[in-house]
């Protein structure tokens, strides 16, 4: 069976960092400019080369998006900034454009040169059109069936992208312009101000359109099976919470799908921990049927916040035999918590002893962003991260 | 610059009083977000009538798989009736008729993302002949891509413009969750600015439209002048009479008269987009 890949979204450095370590195969992340996340932080260039350097130093890639709908005045400098992101040791681009395909294969034969999503390629002959230009992948639209995908892998043997988790589009991709006409913002440019999330109103009514979230998690075994190169996660703007959680279940689904160690009981709690760090509810859309109302959100455009992650741990602190967090949420002594490291290791316990950084003891963690410390007695590795099972009694 | 229509009529007279140099036909089946659409004989049929007009046609929804023999048929017999152009969406298109070196003029229609020209001479060296601009530039973009590129270039002159296009049936699931018979299409108002667009459901997926007609006759001369070959004319909810007078004050240039009449929406062709929010 040939190699899977497991594809983050990486909004900064830190979100590299922690997805490749907590799993992933490859990021995609975007640059200053060309990128349809305009409004994210995004990657400085000496960002971008440190990123590059980690993840080849872990036997990772990177691939950086060039995938907007070039507007004239997009050209300027588009020669120059290929340039720099290639030098910073980038190994793919995603990109949506077929002159900046033509122009990336003629200069830098080298890049893997990959189609956006932005494209919403549904069927063999638009892939063979972009196969010919010499693109190496494929990242269909999400409106497509198991059997489609896997027709248009059978007759192209091109690598072929899937989204399988995060925020869908209601509309094909590059086929909205909601955001430009209502609030003037370009979709196709990194714009996009979602407005299928909104709740409009009609002559009797109000009328809703926004799509659940993705979750293909039960399918990961369909999907190797037909051949899928690359699994990808949506959210270049989730916490690292988030991200972490996401890639490491989806590690765990895809490596004991290979070894044929993923029973169903397994499988139940690694739904359940996806579960949990959902913010809106999720379904598996068009792979195995047409999409329908069951597919889509009709309770306005609330979602969950989610307290269950406690905090990350930057260090820690051997004399005192504590680790030492940054505190995301609320937790307080009596909190039953589960610590889970990128190495895949998770410790249960009940906090004992919470400290701040001075090492005076508190009763509660109550300001998210102040390093703690908390007793425990096995060294934990920086990037692990503290959820919360169960609350225990206030005092 | 010649007038094409995009219209509704398929009465003989309608063609015989109309001013205009050609049209471009909605397949039926394979074109989407129009209100009438075409079939491959009432094509021929109008061809044949009218040997000296242009005849185009749309083929603009997105192709699966299950298509794709149906649609070879589809072109092959449209280059039997020698068609004038086909405006198309879908690569896959493109890379049929290369690959059958099908003879064709193809004009590229991909809605929302037909906007610089560097893309359009990338088409344009793959033998595609025209391109059919987004409405979503301005028009100093518009001077810009044709000063750079040969390819023939149209632009819609009057017409509501299309917004969006899903996959999903939006009308039918909205009624199945909230268990009420919804009409279709609808009107959807965004509740800030009350701005109205237009909702229809058909095989294919859900259209979506802007409420509000684009009027670009305010540059109608410029556009002529800058030397765009094909202005649109979408006849959308318009009757065919007021329809055909409106071909006719495009001619005569009458900017006040179909202001008057279609109101002074110009799109963005003032108006640029933004996508960094500071």
């Amino acid at each position: 069976m040939k190699k899977v890949e497991l594809l983050a979204p990486a909004g900064n450095l830190e979100r590299l960092k922690i997805t490749l370590l907590y799993g992933a195969d490859a990021v995609y992340l975007g640059g200053d400019k060309f990128g349809l996340r305009a409004n994210a932080i995004n990657f400085s260039k000496e960002e971008l080369s440190e990123g590059c350097t980690f993840a080849h130093s872990l036997g990772k890639k990177v691939y950086l998006t060039m995938n907007i709908v070039f507007h004239e005045e997009d050209y300027q400098g588009f020669e120059s900034y290929v340039k720099e992101v290639v030098s910073c040791g980038i190994d793919g681009v995603i990109v949506s454009d077929p002159y900046v395909i033509h122009y990336m294969k003629k200069n830098y034969p080298r890049i893997e040169v990959h189609l956006s999503t932005q494209e919403s390629v549904t069927n063999k002959k638009e892939a063979m059109f972009y196969q010919s230009l010499g693109v190496s992948r494929i990242v269909l639209a999400r409106e497509l069936s198991k059997k489609e995908i896997k027709e248009i892998i059978d007759a192209t043997g091109l690598e072929i992208e899937v989204f399988i988790h995060g925020a869908m589009c209601t509309c094909f991709s590059g086929r909205c312009a909601l955001s430009n006409y209502v609030t003037n913002r370009d979709a196709n440019r990194g714009g996009c101000a979602q407005i299928c999330r909104f709740v409009f109103e009609r002559e009797d009514g109000t009328f809703q359109i926004a799509s659940k979230d993705l979750n293909l998690s039960k399918y990961i075994g369909d999907l190797i099976e037909i051949g899928v190169t690359s699994f990808k996660v949506e959210g270049r703007m989730r916490s690292l919470y988030y991200l972490a959680t996401v890639i490491g279940t989806y590690r765990e689904i895809i490596d004991l799908y290979l070894e044929n160690k993923l029973t169903t009981e397994k499988m139940e709690v690694l739904e359940e921990r996806l579960n949990r760090v959902a913010n809106r509810e999720t379904s598996s859309h068009y792979l195995m049927k047409q999409a329908d109302e069951k597919d889509q959100y009709y309770i306005g455009r609330e979602e969950k916040s989610n307290q269950d992650y406690l905090g990350i741990i930057i260090d820690y602190d051997q004399k005192n035999q504590c680790i030492v967090l940054i505190e995301r949420n609320y937790f307080k002594r009596g909190d039953q918590v589960e610590i889970f490291t990128p190495q895949k290791e998770i410790y249960q316990y009940t906090i004992d002893k919470i400290y701040d950084e001075e090492m005076n003891e508190l009763d509660v963690a109550r300001h998210p962003e102040q390093i703690l410390k908390l007793k425990f007695d096995i060294p934990v590795e920086k990037y692990s991260m503290i959820r919360l099972i169960k609350g225990g009694k206030e005092e | 610059m010649k007038l094409l229509g995009i219209v509704n009529e398929k009465d003989f007279l309608f063609y015989k009083k109309s001013s205009l140099a050609g049209y471009i036909f909605p397949l039926k089946d394979w074109a989407v977000d129009y209100v009438s659409y075409f079939t491959l004989e009432e094509i021929k049929k109008k061809k044949k009538e009218f040997p000296n007009k242009l005849f185009f046609v749309i083929i603009n929804r997105m192709i699966f798989n299950q298509d794709l023999a149906k649609l070879e048929e589809i072109i092959q017999d449209l280059a039997k009736i020698k068609i004038d152009g086909l405006f198309y969406y879908d690569n896959a298109i493109l890379e049929i008729i290369n690959h059958r070196k099908i003879n064709i003029p193809l004009y590229f229609n991909k809605t929302h993302m037909v906007t610089n020209a560097n893309t359009l001479n990338f088409y344009h060296d793959y033998g595609v002949k025209g391109a059919y601009l987004s409405n979503e530039i301005t028009l100093e973009e518009i001077k810009q891509i044709r000063k750079h590129t040969k390819i023939e270039l149209a632009v819609m002159l009057m017409g509501f413009p299309t917004v969006a296009m899903s996959h999903r049936k939006l009308i039918t699931n909205d009624g199945k969750a909230n268990q009420k018979k919804i009409e279709n299409p609808i009107k959807m108002i965004e509740p800030i600015s009350k701005q109205e667009y237009l909702v229809s459901e058909e095989k294919h997926g859900t259209s979506f439209h802007y409420g509000k007609r684009m009027n670009a006759s305010i540059c109608y001369k410029e556009l002529k002048e800058i030397g765009i070959d094909y202005g649109i004319l979408v006849q959308d909810d318009l009757d065919s009479t007021k329809y055909l007078q409106l071909v006719d004050a495009f001619l005569k240039n009458q900017t006040r008269e179909i202001d008057a009449f279609i109101g002074r929406n110009r799109c963005f062709l003032y108006r640029k987009t933004i996508y960094r929010v500071k």
